[in-house]
């Protein structure tokens, strides 16, 4: 802006600085020369010049209406300040949501397609730890119960006054030995096929955290559907 | 600009006096709206822009910390109208054609080097010049409306863009060059030198 060649034009800058008398008095010399004796230039700058004093007298566009602010608009920009806290809050916690849905979705896809595909031993392997953990309890508390409950004939051959005797189904104690044997192996085989109950769909309708999925969806869709109450 | 009597009212309002307010915003609609209207180029945008802006501003006015209260206004009004601009939601009802078309010579500018302010531009010019402010992009209507319309110096207008001075000062130079070739190629009998008598 400062230089300004012999045969140089001037610029736009230094012609906008200047017609608002905003160049330093050595700038504006310079300009001033190059102006007299190069008519294009000079004629930029009056036509310059001229814009600007044309939107300058430019008339305003009459008021449509008064804009001063009734009590409701007042009520709402309160009750949006009382408010206006929340919303990163609100925002953070659909997106936190929104992502664990996701996190979860994503995983009970993956599940149910090796179900239907592979067996039952399969199923076990593909099931998430949580899962794991939940049936291999269940597994445990089902199967040592059982056997004992069925054993404890085996244990009261000679007395059958026992207080378990009375709770099993050997009604008859005079049956005594063989078929409690008979019910001990019985106790065994259906205990073995206890883990494969564990991975029928209607259990794992409740053990593969569904629940917290449904929960998280009607957050997801509270939040969602409240977010446009929220002030701005 | 800013005396005390309009620092009370500010505080006044901060308490959330409304009726302090609403006497800010009688003094301040004028200059908002007419920075609305350069900027959308529609009444009704400019309105609800403006309307919009007083509310945000009453709901914000405990963040307005001194310093000039029109500067401070007036980003708010630009920052409604930038999301109007970017939202797109109505289109702008006057078209820049059926401006130019029924352009006549102008019986006010027979002398145009005499008094250009006194004159009262017939509406019919002043349409033209609002066409040709909204052919400018945003930035340099901006800075052209509070400069040549409004009339605000360099560091208020950076003030209320937040722009640096020397981005002010291209952004101004820019616009105005292109609203010079735009009334040279449409109105040059608008232009003192009479167009391109001149040599080259
Ligand atoms: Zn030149």
């Amino acid at each position: 802006m400062t230089t300004l060649g012999k045969n140089k034009h001037l610029s736009d800058a230094q012609i906008s600085a200047y017609v608002d008398d905003a160049l330093t008095e050595q700038q504006q010399r310079k300009v001033e020369a190059h102006l007299r004796h190069c008519p294009s230039c000079a004629s930029k700058v009056a036509a310059t010049r001229r814009t600007k004093q044309m939107l300058a007298a430019l008339p305003a566009p009459p008021l449509p209406r008064a804009f001063t602010l009734t009590q409701a608009d007042i009520a709402t920009a309160k009750r949006a300040r009382r408010w206006h806290w929340l919303r990163p809050f609100w925002n953070a916690a659909t997106v936190v949501t929104a992502l664990l849905l996701v996190f979860l979705m994503g995983r009970t896809i993956i599940i149910p397609a090796t179900n239907s595909a592979a067996p039952i031993a399969a199923k076990q392997v593909e099931m998430a730890s949580t899962v794991r953990t939940v049936s291999t309890r269940t597994t445990r508390s089902i199967a040592p119960e059982t056997p004992r409950l069925l054993r404890a004939p085996v244990g009261a051959v000679a007395p059958p006054a026992s207080n378990t005797i009375t709770a099993t189904p050997a009604s008859a104690p005079s049956l005594a030995v063989p078929q409690s044997r008979a019910l001990s192996d019985k106790a065994i085989t259906s205990a073995q096929p206890a883990p494969a109950q564990q991975t029928n769909p209607f259990t794992n309708f409740f053990t593969l955290a569904i629940w917290p999925k449904v929960a998280l969806a009607l957050l997801l869709a509270l939040l969602l559907a409240s977010r446009p109450l929220l002030p701005q | 600009m800013q005396d005390a009597a309009e620092a009370e009212l500010i505080q006044q309002a901060q308490n959330h006096n409304l009726a302090s307010f609403n006497r800010l915003v009688i003094l301040y609609q004028g200059v908002a709206f007419r920075v609305a209207y350069r900027l959308l180029g529609d009444e009704d945008r400019a309105a609800d822009a403006v309307q919009d802006s007083f509310i945000k501003a009453y709901r914000k006015l405990h963040q307005y910390r001194g310093g000039q209260f029109r500067s401070w206004l007036l980003r708010i009004v630009t920052n409604s109208c930038y999301d109007m601009l970017r939202s797109k939601a109505r289109r702008p009802t006057t078209s820049l054609d059926n401006m130019v078309v029924e352009q006549e010579s102008s019986i006010w500018l027979r002398d145009p080097e005499e008094g250009v302010e006194q004159q009262v531009l017939r509406q019919e010019i002043a349409d033209f010049l609002q066409a040709a402010i909204i052919t400018l992009p945003p930035n340099q209507r901006l800075a052209v409306t509070l400069c040549d319309v409004e009339g605000l110096n360099y560091q208020e207008i950076s003030n209320v863009t937040g722009w640096a001075l020397g981005t002010v000062k291209s952004r101004l130079s820019r616009g105005r060059a292109k609203l010079r070739e735009y009334i040279s190629a449409h109105r040059p009998e608008l232009n003192p030198a009479r167009g391109r008598s001149t040599v080259e």
